[in-house]
């Protein structure tokens, strides 16, 4: 499933049939690489009270909620990590965040689309405003956008 | 090797949180004068009009420096810090390079610093005298991993200059190189 499937959706309760909002941001756990929560608006539905049915937590065309009680209030902006940067812990920028495929069950990334490259679910170490950030591979590391290098030579700033 | 950047091109390089947070960026480079190493940077806000803030980040808190960012854990990595970050500050840039020998070499325009989790300065380009064959009127030159810098002068072991590079092009194999030979030197 990819994020920019489930933004958008609208969130609805099953108790009453009433629309709660639509999803809006991610919340992220960088340690276990899954959603924590969906942001809607000033509050948040964490992912494992999502769905009520037997197979995908998230529907095909809304995200159900058994009740309204299970929206947390949350304080600042929402965040939608698409178009953010994505930078290794070792201080490289890989690209840009065009989407994320996330596991249906468990809110899992399988793995972070960039633009002409896609990395492992298991590498991201967080998400903020500011960045998307990755644990470095012996690939990735050091390889500045934009140097050269010659004959096997680091890149140059 | 990790990656080569010059001095002027990690100010204002942004401090990023594993978070994916960065509430300032690099102000200046801090380092030992006698041992290369990068001891931390001063901090301020982002933009080119950002101003000064007390938080600094201390060399044990970087996790790495890179071509795009310097990484540490998280925002309690950015401390105020109860002494002073490094030595007295004078900058280095502008100093005159001179072997060991006594020949002027010319005058430091620019370090070159290696990044990675424990960055340290590897070169300096110098603006140079006649003793440097530079064509192209610059020279890049390798610095042994511990040195003598001071106020006015850096002083370079004999035969530095015949190391002098006219860019940054496999500078990072003449570092290693020019390392190398020194540690096979005699006292």
């Amino acid at each position: 499933m990819r994020w920019q499937r489930l933004r958008g959706l609208e969130v609805v309760e099953t108790a009453g049939g009433q629309t709660l909002g639509r999803v809006d941001g991610l919340e992220l756990d960088g340690e276990r690489a899954a959603v924590r929560a969906l942001r809607v608006g000033d509050r948040a539905v964490p992912w494992e009270r999502i769905g009520a049915g037997e197979h995908d937590r998230v529907g095909h065309d809304a995200v159900t909620v058994e009740h309204e009680r299970a929206l947390e209030p949350r304080d600042g902006a929402s965040l939608d990590p698409v178009g953010t940067a994505v930078l290794s812990d070792a201080g490289v920028r890989l690209g840009r965040l065009v989407d994320l495929e996330l596991d249906d069950r468990t809110g899992e990334v399988r793995r972070l689309l960039l633009g002409d490259d896609d990395l492992a679910g298991d590498r991201l170490r967080g998400v903020g405003s500011y960045a998307v950030v990755v644990a470095a591979s012996g690939d990735a590391a050091g390889a500045a956008p934009g140097s050269s290098t010659t004959g096997g030579d680091p890149p140059t700033r | 090797m990790s990656c080569l950047m010059r001095s002027s091109a990690v100010v204002g390089l942004p401090v990023v949180t594993l978070a994916g947070e960065s509430p300032f960026e690099i102000k200046d480079v801090v380092f030992d004068r006698s041992a290369g190493a990068i001891v931390g940077f001063t901090l301020r806000k982002h933009g080119f009009l950002g101003g000064p803030v007390d938080q600094v980040v201390d060399g044990s808190d970087l996790l790495a420096l890179g071509p795009d960012a310097a990484v540490v854990a998280d925002d309690r990595s950015l401390r105020v810090p109860t002494t002073p970050l490094g030595d007295d500050g004078e900058p280095v840039i502008g100093d005159r390079v001179l072997s060991r020998s006594g020949t002027d070499l010319g005058t430091v325009v620019e370090l070159i610093i290696e990044g990675g989790p424990h960055p340290e300065v590897v070169g300096m380009e110098v603006a140079p005298t006649d003793a440097l064959v530079a064509p192209e009127g610059r020279a890049f030159l390798p610095l042994p991993h511990s040195g003598a810098i001071s106020a006015d002068n850096v002083v370079v072991p004999d035969g530095t200059s015949a190391h002098a590079r006219p860019d940054l092009r496999g500078f990072a194999q003449v570092v290693h190189t020019f390392r190398h030979e020194l540690e096979g030197e005699p006292a």
